[in-house]
């Protein structure tokens, strides 16, 4: 029967068909179809639909409850609006039947709000959405409501509005986990902000602001605790929160008298509570859990920062102090917030190795044995708390960030997948357990939503009977019948649970009583007088050489291996720069080889490559991170030709052609197109850090690695969508080409390490209608260069279990949000006629042509000249460019005495390219020579023409050249975020040393003196004093703000959430 | 009496009812209708699928009231049916000729 008959057909036949299709009750499935057609014309209307459905239907996780949803939503809707709906926009179906077929609650949820879909359908809701993008979206949806019950209305109706775009997105496979968890904790923080904001109002209004006990107002902040914490909130979760408030002290008084801070702040709280958690006719926001606060259920409701700091200080147990490791702001008062945080901040992690932990959490690892010997039977199908099950997980991670977190602070993260990774990145997991985990995490975590999604139920067991469990599998994409789905489910379960509690016991398991090293530690003395400045830190290090770090044990075979290393390590030590440094990274590296013990023997048999390895460990973490995630590197570091060799596009072009090897799969060519970018990467920074290279050299290879990196990308992009599509061809069979416009570093060929990939792809604009594929999938042109700048973005950017090879930065392109991610000629041209801000022009002087069809590469230069130097920029909006960089130091730059930020900060990076770049706007119409991508030669171009003084360019050269060392140094040794300069750290005294600096204070004597002066040539180009104080925020527009000149934000697609 | 028509986006159906609720309007007639104004024709790219806008959903609201009432209403329905994005909508104002309650044969404004 074909679908079309479905509707006309006898319910005996009907039934039949439905039952092939794989609905379970075709009875019901087939009356369920004749009431959403009561009426011939409701047959007419919805029969062009009805093959569409049918296969939507066949392929829902649960046919039967997709139906029956379906059916329920048209009976409050008009039919005729929503079959016309059904047949005329491309995502109604599919996005009904997805919702309606894996989770009850999201279904009955737009059948409470019915008019909601028209929303779901619009291309702008269907993204990511950002925490300025939610506040205005609040803002807007609560301006007609002052009054309170009205008010907690349209709130409700906020959440559940977005609720069911952050579910729509997860079914739809537009969001996973990460994204998804992520949006609904930004949700979650919204609401809360605005119940915060009511509170705290209402009460200010009856008894007066707050005063500390100096006199000075003081607030109370939100603390997301748990899941809320860690961003990775589920559909179900109650959300975890703690209140503190800055001071004790009474209110200024008002209309109701005066009241105690603690009174005070405790009636804004339970407003606060109330607000969120109340049922009105609209619902509720969400559920709310205060019990982790001080004392649980006892304590009072909200606490002073003294009241937290007694606390801990008497009675806290360890794992309160584990609890805090998730605590977040997630609103209300940002100062006091930030006070808390720097005090969980301290608490949590303390300096130093804290021995007393390990004793420590094996006890709680035992009491989570004993739960299980008691229910094992109960909790064998607890995603969460079973064995192998999520709680494993994270005991492992949290454990290790109790242990180390003190000492490097990238540890702390609050977010359990970004800390897996942090911890594999810094080598405290072995790589390969480290992605197992990361791994198992996204499965069980994954599982936890989908098993919530179905009813919004807190539950954590899979369900027992097959059908159910089916279900499940298909909620979570395994597209067979549910009695297969469940079979492949149990098995891939059974395997991750499998390999999680073996890597729990194992991290736990007690090793053999240690044996006594028979090599001697050098006493502290004897360190002190070969050169280490921390003598007990170095100890330390050697002892976890010697020994294995705690939780992290060395096999047994390692052992001599390492003791024959030993005596020359130490020598090796002994005459490097920087002693202190190389033993850290070396320890690091050796516990990240774990039980390689290959590696050992290769250096305890080689002194030149030990000798080698211990001075690049002195040059930076970045290095001992890649040898980390690759070790099989090291050798390649002992083979000295191939270090000494030139790196150029054409030879590394040739190393990346393994990626191409025939019959590799796929996935495999991503990981391999990694590995080799990162062993290229490895030599090119070897090659710098050994002074073999320039800084100019060192970026010029860099650059280099990335262009044929992106081609190889992008003829790996492209094979995927022609396979898919075929070609697109003009009228006259001609294929449509296309290039890539590199901007930013790559366009000026300043790559360096950890550089993203700043570009944009044009193609030759088909003459209208044309520009088809010839494929088996036809789509138009632009559909198809779009689709292969994404598979581009990921080809480079995902993170496989090689990691990354470089992150795709596509947000400095032509054309509005949401118009795809490549651009015609034509369009591109238009695009910034009509629309170009001035500062898009501005980045467009960095603009190269990377790779693709050279005559299409003449006409898109072509045209950029045009946009860029057509026409002189008038002196007069230099006054712009100059507030725009006024804003990005202040908001983006953020300096404070204690941190300095060579890119963004005053008289960085970024003030030697502004001005570079304004000055080539305004002189570049009249003088080609100074239209240069590169800021130093624009600088020499500028100087030759007569825009700037000779003596100003060669001095602002000099100074550039030293910030970009400063800045590479910093990340190199692992700065992060990167670019910016803690004074109060080691990390002065290590960029010293790197730059060959006698000392810190040598050092920040130069920086200073540099940056002085670069900001000195910046304010005579720019003016600053007159354009700093009108700098004016509201004058540019928000999805276009100038802090997005270079750094808009993120889009989905282009960046992985993990760092 | 005048008759005031509001198109506006769906989704902002709850927002407008609740807020002309707020202000004391007690009835109103509300329709699912499709319709374009200046959306019309263009493509858009949902999911990456491309489609030709043509009809939108949007929903009608109809709302009778005396004279002296109409500008609040008017601005109490832009308020909150406005998102600031294309497609929010119309508000049109009719006069009424008269109105009579079916029940009970009242004219005028006391059969609104």
């Amino acid at each position: 029967m074909s679908p079309d008959d479905l509707l006309t057909s006898s319910p005996n036949a009907r039934a039949r068909a439905l039952k092939r299709l794989g609905f379970e009750n075709p009875t019901a499935a087939s009356a369920n179809l004749e009431s959403l057609t009561p009426t011939p014309r409701d047959a007419e209307l919805l029969a062009p639909v009805v093959p569409r459905l049918l296969a939507e239907l066949a392929s829902a996780a649960d046919p039967d409850m997709a139906l029956n949803n379906l059916e329920r939503y048209a009976a409050v809707v008009d039919r005729t609006v929503l079959y016309r709906t059904l047949a005329e926009h491309p995502g109604a179906a599919h996005l009904l039947v997805r919702l309606g077929g894996a989770s009850q609650f999201l279904a009955d949820a737009l059948r409470r709000r019915p008019s909601g879909l028209a929303w779901l359908l619009e291309p702008s809701t269907m993204r990511v959405w950002f925490p300025d993008d939610f506040a205005a979206d609040l803002a807007q949806s609560l301006q007609a409501f002052p009054a309170h019950p009205a008010r907690l209305n349209a709130l409700r109706r906020f959440k559940y509005r977005h609720l069911l775009r952050i579910g729509a997105r997860d079914l739809l496979g537009d969001a996973d986990l990460s994204v998804s968890t992520e949006e609904l904790a930004r949700l979650a923080d919204t609401c809360l902000g605005e119940a915060w904001r009511m509170a705290e109002a209402d009460a200010r209004a009856r008894y007066g602001a707050p005063l500390d006990g100096d006199g000075e107002p003081t607030g109370v902040a939100v603390i997301g605790m748990g899941k809320l914490g860690g961003e990775e909130l589920n559909y179900s979760s109650d959300i975890d929160l703690m209140f503190v408030y800055g001071a004790d002290g009474d209110t200024a008084g008002g209309p109701e008298g005066r009241l105690a801070n603690g009174e005070y702040f405790a009636r804004v709280c339970r407003d606060l509570v109330a607000t969120i958690e109340s049922v009105t006719e609209e619902g509720y926001v969400f559920r709310v859990d205060l019990r982790l606060r001080p004392e649980g259920r006892l304590g009072a409701i909200a606490l002073s920062l003294d009241g937290f700091r007694a606390y801990h200080r008497e009675r806290a147990e360890l794992w309160e102090r584990q609890a805090l490791l998730k605590a977040r702001v997630a609103a209300g008062d940002a100062r006091v917030g930030a006070r808390f945080m720097d005090w969980a901040r301290a608490t949590v992690y303390r300096p130093g190795l804290d021995e007393g932990i390990v004793p420590a959490v094996r006890g709680m690892k035992q009491g989570i044995d004993r739960e299980l010997g008691r229910r094992g039977e109960s909790l064998a199908s607890n995603v969460k708390l079973g064995r192998g099950g999520i709680r494993e997980i994270e005991f492992i991670v949290q454990a290790l960030q109790l242990l180390y977190g003190g000492d490097d602070s990238w540890l702390r993260e609050r977010n359990s997948l970004k800390a897996l990774f942090r911890l594999t990145e810094r080598g405290y997991l072995a790589p390969d357990l480290g992605r197992a985990l990361s791994h198992a995490l996204v499965h069980l975590r994954t599982v936890e939503h989908r098993l919530q999604l179905l009813h919004e139920f807190q539950t954590h067991s899979l369900p027992e009977a097959t059908l159910e469990l089916g279900r499940l599998a298909r909620r979570l994409g395994i597209e067979s019948r549910p009695a297969a789905a469940a079979r492949t489910f149990r098995a891939r379960h059974r395997a991750v649970t499998a390999a999680v509690h073996r890597a729990f016991v194992e991290f736990f398991r007690e090793g053999p009583a240690p044996v006594r090293p028979r090599l001697r530690l050098p006493g502290l003395t004897a360190l002190r007088a070969t050169g280490f400045a921390d003598p007990e830190r170095a100890r330390q290090n050697l002892r976890l050489i010697l020994e294995g770090r705690p939780l992290v044990p060395y096999a047994g075979a390692l052992r001599a291996a390492l003791e024959r290393l030993y005596p020359t390590l130490l020598d090796a030590l002994w005459k490097s720069p920087d002693p202190d440094e190389a033993l850290n990274q070396f320890e690091r590296f050796l516990s990240a080889a774990g039980p390689r013990a290959g590696y050992i023997e290769l250096l305890a048999g080689n002194r030149t490559l030990l000798d080698g390895l211990v001075r690049l460990c002195a040059g930076g973490d970045l290095l001992t991170q890649l040898l980390i995630t690759q070790p099989e590197l090291l050798a390649s570091l002992a083979d000295e030709t191939a270090l000494t060799a030139r790196r150029t596009r054409a030879g590394l072009r040739a190393a990346l052609a393994a990626v191409f090897a025939p019959a590799t799969p796929p996935a495999e060519r991503r990981d391999r197109l990694r590995r080799i970018k990162q062993a290229e990467e490895l030599t090119i920074v070897w090659r710098y850090l050994l002074g073999v290279t320039s800084i100019e050299r060192y970026a010029r290879e860099m650059t280099a690695l990335a262009e044929a990196t992106l081609q190889t990308g992008w003829l790996l992009a492209l094979g995927a969508q022609v396979e898919r599509h075929g070609v697109p061809r003009d009228a006259g069979g001609r294929f449509v080409p296309a290039v890539i416009v590199g901007v930013g570093k790559l366009g000026g060929r300043e790559l360096t390490t950890g550089s993203d990939l700043d570009l944009f792809v044009v193609f030759g604009t088909p003459g209208p209608g044309d520009g088809m594929t010839d494929g088996e999938a036809p789509v138009d042109a632009h559909t198809f260069y779009s689709g292969a700048v994404e598979r581009l973005a990921g080809a480079l950017g995902d993170i496989t279990s090689a990691g990354v090879a470089f992150a795709v930065d596509l947000r400095i392109r032509p054309g509005s949000k949401g118009s795809g991610f490549a651009a015609a000629l034509d369009a591109a041209e238009r695009y910034y006629e009509d629309h170009g801000d001035l500062w898009e022009r501005q980045t467009l002087t960095r603009a190269r042509l990377v790779l693709g069809d050279r005559g299409l590469a003449r006409r898109v230069r072509a045209m950029l000249r045009r946009i860029v130097y057509g026409a002189p920029l008038p002196a007069s909006a230099l006054k712009e460019i100059g507030e725009v960089r006024t804003r990005m130091e202040l908001e983006l730059g953020k300096e404070t005495p204690g941190r300095l930020q060579v890119k963004l900060g005053r008289g960085g990076l970024v003030d030697v390219e502004f001005l570079a770049q304004a000055l080539q706007l305004v002189h570049g119409a009249g003088h080609p020579d100074a239209r240069r991508t590169s800021t130093t030669a624009a600088l020499a171009g500028l100087a030759r023409v007569g825009a700037l003084p000779v003596a100003t360019v060669a001095a602002l050269t000099a100074d550039y050249r030293f910030l970009r060392r400063v800045s590479t140094a910093l990340r190199l040794l692992g700065a992060r975020p990167t670019d910016t300069l803690d004074l109060a750290g080691p990390m002065p005294t290590r960029v010293a040393s790197a730059l060959g600096l006698a000392s810190r204070d040598a050092f920040l004597a130069a920086y200073r003196e540099r940056t002085t002066a670069v900001r000195q040539a910046f304010d005579d180009v720019f003016e600053a004093d007159h354009t700093r104080s009108q700098a004016d925020s509201s004058q540019v527009e928000r999805s276009r703000q100038p802090s997005s000149a270079g750094h808009p934000r993120p889009e989905p697609g282009t960046r992985h959430p993990l760092p | 009496m005048k008759k005031i028509d509001a198109i506006i986006k769906p989704f902002k159906l709850d927002d407008v009812k609740e807020a002309l609720t707020e202000i004391g309007v007690i009835g109103m007639t509300v329709t699912e209708v499709r319709g374009f104004g200046r959306q019309k024709g263009h493509t858009e790219l949902y999911r990456g699928s491309e489609y030709t806008v043509d009809f939108l959903p949007k929903v009608k609201i109809e709302v009778v009231v005396a004279d002296h009432l109409v500008d609040k209403v008017v601005s109490t329905i832009v308020a909150a049916a406005r998102t600031g994005s294309i497609g929010d909508g119309k508000v049109f104002v009719l006069p009424i000729d008269e109105s009579i309650r079916i029940r009970t044969g009242e004219t005028g404004e006391g059969a609104v």
